[in-house]
């Protein structure tokens, strides 16, 4: 969606995208993408990365003795990405734009120094759901944006068979409360009141709690809503006081 | 009387682009007969400038440019939002001003007596709240200048902790002690798709509750984190819109406060409806990228030029 408002508002030819699958990125997504940025007419470039995760790995093999895989190395796939993406920019001067939506930066479901980069975050004031609306909108005439790239269920792809819904609750529900929560100001007992699953409830307030430390270190987020991620939204990094 | 609108987008602290963009406009209204032509909040300098107010080198430079704009206003009146000087010798440094030019000078500076200070805004960080309520007389109609946030002494609710009157003192209420034959609002407001009808419906209700049509000029463009959606309007005295400026891109209008009551000119009819929300959705975000992304250029560039 990121890339699909950047060539509108740019145009192709001032837009350069950079694929960059893992051993754990799924043949589809692969094709989805580049499918996408064909349809598009940008350029693209496409590096894998598997050589350079497990250099990561390998290099961290004896001081990680005796630990297994866990967030680690999943979140060094992202930064490998970041890093790369860093490069281009540094490069040929490119701006890199941040692909974060709001439900993805509410609850810290994206990795610091890694996809969090970027020098502009267009889609951080717009929740998942709405970004499924708007692809739908963006294909109301033409297949621009590969529909199974629509339909697949979310997945961040760092590991074998990941998908969103292992960590989060189902973006349906976890809009609403969101919205409610940041947008509505609502407490917990408001939103539990309404027919919200009490524990999805705590578990997402305490998600957006407790990762004002990573929205502190995100690019400046275009604010479309009343209740933007960002200076209009001031939270204490350290607290012991859970709302 | 004749007054042109003038939606237009600023960058800030590029006083030389702004100063020419406001002339320009000076100029073309003049042409075309207009008395009086209104620009949005803080034009002279952009908006919002943040901690570039505490600078002395900047507001010099918004003044001397308010100068420089003041000559071009001959046989035409302007109203420039731009930062003044606190006359008092208490209170924060500046005033959030609308500079009316008139005879090639400054007649007379008219202030924002409500500041924001929630969500994104730190106005009384900046600016000392106005206390002075005078009237503007212009070609024998008597007008009241007001500052985006001065509209909104009444306040939208949206949670059971939320508070309806933030402020004490009610400027459009103490202007309209003494019968202004219309209310001019500079504007910058800034753009969120769950609160755009309200803004309007905010504005209509302060021209109903107090029987003066309103003149909204806002402005257009993306600043920092934000976007200005424009959609500047006329508005009657009874609260019908009479003419409505384009949405997210710079417009340019003339009405006339004798004529356009049977005129109703719309810019854009607009529906509620799923497909539009999604539409003007798209649209937003599709502008903001756009500004967002030329700003930021922007900005790299003037910080690569100063390197």
């Amino acid at each position: 969606m990121t890339l699909v408002l950047a060539t509108e508002a740019l145009g192709a030819s001032n837009i350069h995208v950079l694929l960059m699958p893992s051993k754990y990125s799924s043949g589809h997504s692969v094709d989805d993408a580049v499918e996408l940025a064909e349809n598009l007419g940008v350029k693209y470039d496409l590096v894998k990365i598997h050589e350079i995760v497990d250099a990561f790995d390998s290099t961290l093999a004896g001081v990680f003795k005796g630990r297994v895989p866990d967030l680690t190395e999943e979140n060094i796939q992202a930064r490998v990405r970041g890093t790369l993406l860093m490069g281009l920019s540094n490069k040929f001067g490119h701006i890199l734009l941040n692909t974060s939506n709001k439900s993805e930066s509410a609850v810290g479901y994206g990795t610091l120094y890694g996809d969090m980069n970027g020098g502009l975050s267009v889609l951080g004031d717009v929740y998942k759901t709405d970004v499924f609306e708007m692809a739908r909108f963006i294909n109301r005439e033409k297949e621009i944006i590969p529909v199974n790239s629509i339909t697949k269920p979310p997945s961040a792809e760092l590991r074998p068979d990941q998908k969103d819904s292992d960590s989060l609750p189902d973006y349906e529900v976890l809009d609403k409360i969101l919205f409610d929560y940041i947008e509505l100001a609502k407490s917990p007992a408001e939103i539990v009141a309404m027919g919200f699953d009490e524990a999805t409830v705590h578990r997402t307030v305490l998600m957006v709690n407790r990762n004002e430390y990573k929205r502190f270190q995100t690019p400046p987020i275009l604010r479309v809503s009343s209740k933007a991620f960002g200076f209009g939204r001031k939270m204490p990094l350290v607290a012991k006081y859970v709302l | 009387m004749k007054i042109a609108l003038a939606q237009l987008n600023f960058h800030i602290g590029n006083f030389e682009a702004n100063k020419d963009q406001i002339i320009r406009n000076i100029l073309k209204a003049k042409e075309q007969g207009a008395e009086l032509v209104v620009f949005s909040e803080l034009a002279v300098c952009g908006y919002y400038p943040n901690d570039l107010l505490e600078r002395r080198e900047f507001i010099d430079q918004c003044i001397d440019t308010v100068n420089q704009i003041a000559v071009h206003c001959k046989g035409i009146a302007a109203l420039v939002g731009a930062p003044s000087i606190n006359p008092s010798p208490n209170g924060k440094m500046l005033l959030n001003s609308a500079y009316f030019l008139k005879d090639g000078k400054v007649e007379s500076i008219h202030s924002k007596t409500l500041l924001p200070t929630y969500d994104i805004f730190d106005e009384y960080r900046h600016f000392e709240p106005n206390h002075l309520f005078n009237l503007i007389e212009l070609n024998g109609l008597k007008l009241a200048v007001t500052i985006c946030e001065d509209l909104w002494f009444n306040q939208p609710v949206f949670s059971a902790f939320g508070r309806e009157n933030l402020y004490s003192v009610c400027p459009v209420a103490e202007y309209c002690r003494q019968n202004p034959d219309l209310i001019i609002n500079l504007s910058a407001s800034p753009f969120s798709y769950n609160q755009a009808k309200l803004r309007k419906e905010i504005l209509l209700d302060n021209a109903r509750n107090y029987k003066v049509p309103i003149i909204y000029v806002n402005q257009v463009g993306a600043q920092t984190e934000l976007i200005f959606d424009g959609g500047s309007l006329f508005v009657d005295r009874n609260g019908d819109v009479i003419r409505e400026m384009a949405y997210f891109s710079p417009d340019y209008t003339i009405i006339d406060t004798t004529q356009d009551k049977v005129e109703k000119i719309f810019s854009r009819i607009r529906r509620r409806s799923l497909k539009f929300m999604m539409h003007s959705y798209l649209e937003l975000a599709i502008t903001f990228v756009k500004q967002g992304l030329k700003r930021l250029r922007w900005d790299f560039q003037a910080v690569l030029i100063q390197r």
